[in-house]
């Protein structure tokens, strides 16, 4: 139960998810948050998902203010510190059970969100004008158990896409109508698929080419013909 | 069928319209109709094509495909002009790649050196033979061997493993994330946890380049990591987790090596020399070192990128024609949806038969709903018959390269161009239009096109055109094949029918009469038998063919200016007009096609020749009679000619006959049920079909009752008064 401290503290409750796609709210809710009197305290019991751009917010914060502290982490974010070789700034006191006072005004949102990809697939969108490679993709990817979204074009995608998010995105790089940098250079001028990985399968396997989708974008890159075990091994990397 | 043997089906129905892509592209392209988007497009296809092959382990085809691809890339890039030399050997490779596709689908190996000479002609143009072979070994090379260092089993290799004899390495790894880095969605984390992966890590963070939390880009990376890995992988698998993000950060992987070999300098490590096992993989990924810059690995990097911006300027103005909206459905359902639109008629006219019977009084309001009814069944039928009906290009697509490869054989210059490939006729049909038209082409180079010295000398263009069309016309497909050859030779042609008693001696015949001579058996006028046109085999084969399917042949020729031969083709072969004629007790069908016209003879038209059922003087020609009650022992059938109807029908080679029968019935759409496939071949039936009064009636073979009926009338097969064929052709 609630322990009683000498100080008002505020406890706020993280969301499940703290991606890359979260940490600019983040961001905007810490600095209101540490603008204020009160020491904080982050909930980190509900945390599911978080990464390096939302973990870099909270380590800037507790730099700023070193009232802010973190209680009954979870084991993911535990571990995500951990992995990073960054010390998880729990308050001193050792507190592990803090019943919370206040919700991060954006968690129920998040939280909410995050229930819904907890229990399904992960989604990724495969787009490529091959039949025979987006039946292949689709063979591979839904024994492996991910939900599939499929576009014949660069075009295509954009619009199957539109504001949907999905975990990951593979397209083809030499495509009628739209080719698969324009599609990258689109998806990232996005705010919504921003940070989604994009990964680029092309039979292209020269420098030249990955360096033009890198640099409009894409997460990493993918060589046809693939192996499905290393294709999904590369899907993992990018998004595990 | 299992999921990859579906993948493989689809890859090959894929790369038959994918070859057709190239192959119409690059005619284009030739004949000057090409833009930057043909070229892309052709260059896409065969990119496709590749792709899918290397799935399924095509080997030949892969390697084939891409030295094919990268003639198509330097054309593409403008590096490469398209002349008519590079074009020539650019169609001869689209037609192997063709072969070789076809290989692979039949599972066929292919003939070792198969496409060695073109590969090799293809090589001469991406330049030096040794540097395109190289690149293209390289290529393929590379694609196999991309992910082979992915391998992320993760290794058993920490704490208590740290004696030296386990063989594990240890390397000392910067990771400095730059800015750029999550801006493309790469993240540290799953970085890490991959390499933590690859053995022990011991990790130590830097977050001394953080900023204070207002001034905090979210996208930017501020952390910094130094770490030590324990490993019993080499370099490569390292280098393989940061394979995405080696040119946004700077890493450095410097490997500590063993006690014995500490005199071998530790700092600069990751140039290639100075490590023990990385020379071979470290050059890939060079500019993962910061002290590389400028350095030897990196510098080779560096002018491939000086035009990284152009392709990309190329492929976004690539929109081409709109992908079709389309959906691939099993042809065997669509049959089944075509056999039950049989059905459906046939049940619709017995429904008709029943509503004739009730009273009439009765039936006014079901003779309307019925009458709606019919409508709907129609549309419905060509509804799915234009679902199975598939363009003619399908068939045309093959035949520039038959052109191509007879003028080459017979020294002609020959053009083929085509017009109207995209005319729908039934599946059914188009399947057996391949050979008749091939043939057709091949007479056509063969005998019909001159030598080039020839054409000078008659004052014709040195290249020899054929045209090639299809469209419709009152409710049929004509597909015509015209050359600007030197036409029918009318004089040998009668010479030769009647040197082999195809004619009678004494015919006097017209010039189109003369010209469809050619289309009786047996006939070849080719002085030399080549190989081309075939021995023996000629026109009438051609000619059955197409009758077969409900087609007619006529030619027209002018000597000195060219040949035109005009196929004249059913939509479709499931469902007919027929007209509907009583024998006796029985019913049978003569399709309307083949009729000619139909009269009630009286006594003065009849006369009885001697070995023959009689025959029938129509306007001056005789006509021999054939009565269908006698032929197929019909009882109740009359006797007498001028008791019934006599059916003139074309039955082939220009034949008339007069069909005996007691009544007609009507005419009416009938669906075709195959006897072959259920019984067996019934000279003189063509099929049956089930009418509205739910009685089976057989469909009558036109073109080969003279033959049951031992009709001895060859001789005078083309009487002069009936320029047969061309009758028929209006």
């Amino acid at each position: 139960m609630g322990q009683a401290t000498d100080e008002i503290a505020r406890t706020i409750v993280l969301p499940a998810v703290l991606d890359q796609a979260a940490a600019e709210g983040f961001l905007g809710m810490l600095l209101r948050a540490v603008e204020t009197d009160d020491a904080v305290r982050l909930d980190g019991s509900a945390v599911d998902t978080i990464t390096t751009p939302c973990i870099q917010v909270i380590l800037a914060a507790a730099k700023a203010d070193s009232r802010l502290t973190i209680v009954n982490p979870s084991d993911a974010m535990r571990s995500a510190f951990d992995d990073l070789a960054l010390p998880l700034p729990v308050a001193s006191g050792g507190e592990t059970d803090i019943e919370p006072v206040a919700v991060m005004e954006q968690a129920d949102e998040a939280v909410s969100t995050a229930v819904d990809t907890e229990n399904m697939a992960k989604r990724i969108l495969t787009i490529d004008d091959s039949k025979t490679m987006r039946d292949m993709l689709m063979l591979t990817l839904s024994d492996a158990g991910y939900e599939v979204l499929q576009a014949v074009d660069g075009q295509d995608g954009i619009d199957v896409l539109g504001d949907k998010r999905v975990d990951v995105v593979i397209t083809d790089i030499n495509m009628p109508k739209m080719d698969g940098y324009e599609v990258i250079r689109n998806l990232r001028a996005n705010p919504v698929h921003k940070t989604t990985p994009i990964l680029v399968l092309t039979t292209e396997s020269d420098t030249e080419k990955k360096n033009l989708a890198r640099n409009a974008g894409a997460t990493g890159w993918m060589v046809k013909p693939f192996d499905p075990d290393q294709l999904v091994a590369t899907i993992r990397k990018v998004s595990p | 069928m299992s999921k990859v043997d579906e993948l493989r089906n689809t890859f090959f129905d894929e790369c038959s319209e994918l070859l057709q892509e190239i192959e119409v592209g690059l005619t284009d392209i030739r004949d000057g109709r090409g833009t930057d988007d043909t070229v892309h497009a052709v260059f896409r296809a065969a990119h496709s094509v590749k792709g899918g092959a290397g799935i399924f382990g095509f080997e030949t085809l892969v390697e084939f495909a891409h030295v094919f691809e990268t003639v198509l890339d330097m054309l593409r890039h403008g590096t490469l002009a398209a002349s008519d030399e590079v074009l020539s050997v650019l169609l001869t490779a689209s037609d192997i790649l063709s072969d070789l596709v076809t290989m692979a689908r039949s599972g066929n190996p292919v003939p070792p050196g198969y496409d060695s000479e073109c590969r090799a002609a293809l090589n001469r143009l991406i330049g030096a033979d040794g540097d395109a072979d190289a690149a293209s070994d390289g290529a393929g090379a590379e694609a196999a061997g991309d992910f082979d260092g992915i391998d992320f089993v993760p290794v058993l290799a920490d704490g208590f493993g740290e004696d030296e004899a386990s063989g594990d390495r240890v390397f000392n790894i910067a990771f400095r994330p730059r800015a750029e880095m999550l801006k493309k969605a790469n993240e540290p984390l799953y970085i890490l946890r991959e390499l933590a992966k690859l053995g022990s890590l011991q990790l130590t963070a830097d977050t001394s380049a953080l900023l204070p939390l207002s001034e905090l880009q979210p996208d930017h990376a501020y952390i910094n990591w130094t770490g030590t890995l324990r490993t019993a992988h080499g370099r490569k698998e390292i280098e393989e987790v940061f394979e995405f993000v080696v040119d946004d950060c700077d890493l450095e992987i410097v490997e500590e090596l063993p006690e014995g070999a500490a005199a071998a300098p530790i700092a600069d490590p990751v140039l290639p020399d100075s490590g023990v096992a990385i020379v071979d993989d470290a050059p890939a990924e060079a500019p993962a070192n910061p002290a590389a810059d400028g350095s030897s690995p990196a510098l080779a990097e560096m002018p491939v990128r000086t035009n990284a911006a152009e392709p990309a300027k190329d492929g976004a103005g690539a929109a081409v024609k709109p992908a079709a909206m389309t959906t691939r459905v099993d042809l065997e359902k669509i049959d089944r949806v075509v056999n039950m639109v049989g059905e459906l008629v046939i049940a619709q006219a017995m429904l008709g038969q029943v509503v004739r019977e009730l009273p009439e009084d009765m039936t006014a309001r079901l003779q309307h709903c019925l009458e709606e009814v019919i409508h709907h069944t129609r549309e419905l039928k060509d509804s799915v018959m234009s679902m199975r009906a598939q363009q003619v290009r399908t068939v045309f697509q093959r035949m520039p390269r038959l052109v191509r490869e007879l003028s080459a054989k017979t020294s002609k210059n020959v053009r083929l161009e085509m017009s109207g490939e995209a005319t729908e006729i039934d599946k059914t049909i188009i399947e057996r239009l391949s050979d008749p038209l091939t043939h057709i082409i091949r007479n056509s180079v063969d005998h019909g096109i001159e030598l080039p010295q020839e054409r000078r000398a008659a004052g014709k263009n040195e290249q020899g055109v054929i045209h090639l069309s299809a469209g419709h016309r009152g409710g049929r497909i004509v597909i015509e094949i015209s050359d600007d050859g030197a036409g029918v030779n009318g004089e040998r042609v009668l010479k030769k029918a009647k040197e082999r008693g195809l004619i009678d001696a004494n015919a006097v015949l017209t010039e189109d009469e003369i010209n469809n001579l050619i289309f009786l058996p047996g006939f070849s006028t080719a002085e030399t038998i080549s190989d081309i046109s075939g021995r023996g085999v000629g026109m009438d084969v051609v000619r059955r063919n197409i009758m077969d399917i409900g087609g007619r042949i006529t030619l027209k020729s002018e000597p000195g200016r060219g040949t035109t031969i005009q196929l004249s083709l059913p939509l479709t072969l499931a469902v007919m007009d027929g007209m509907v004629v009583e024998i006796g007790q029985d019913n049978y069908v003569v399709p309307i096609s083949a009729i000619v016209e139909c009269m009630r003879p009286t006594r003065a038209d009849v006369r009885n020749l001697l070995g023959t059922a009689g025959t029938l003087q129509l306007r001056g020609a005789i006509v021999p009679l054939v009565h269908l009650g006698d032929l197929f022992g019909i009882r109740g059938a009359i006797r007498d000619v001028v008791d019934g109807v006599v059916i003139i029908v074309e039955a082939g080679e220009g034949t008339r006959l007069g069909l005996v029968v007691d009544e007609l019935r009507g005419h009416q759409q009938v669906v075709i049920k195959s006897i072959e496939e259920n019984y067996g071949v019934v000279p003189g039936i063509a099929g049956a079909t089930i009418l509205g009064n739910g009685r089976v009636a057989f469909i009558l073979d036109v073109d080969r009752l003279s033959g049951v009926a031992g009709t001895e009338m060859d001789g005078v097969a083309v009487p002069r008064a009936e320029p047969a064929v061309m009758a028929r052709a209006s």
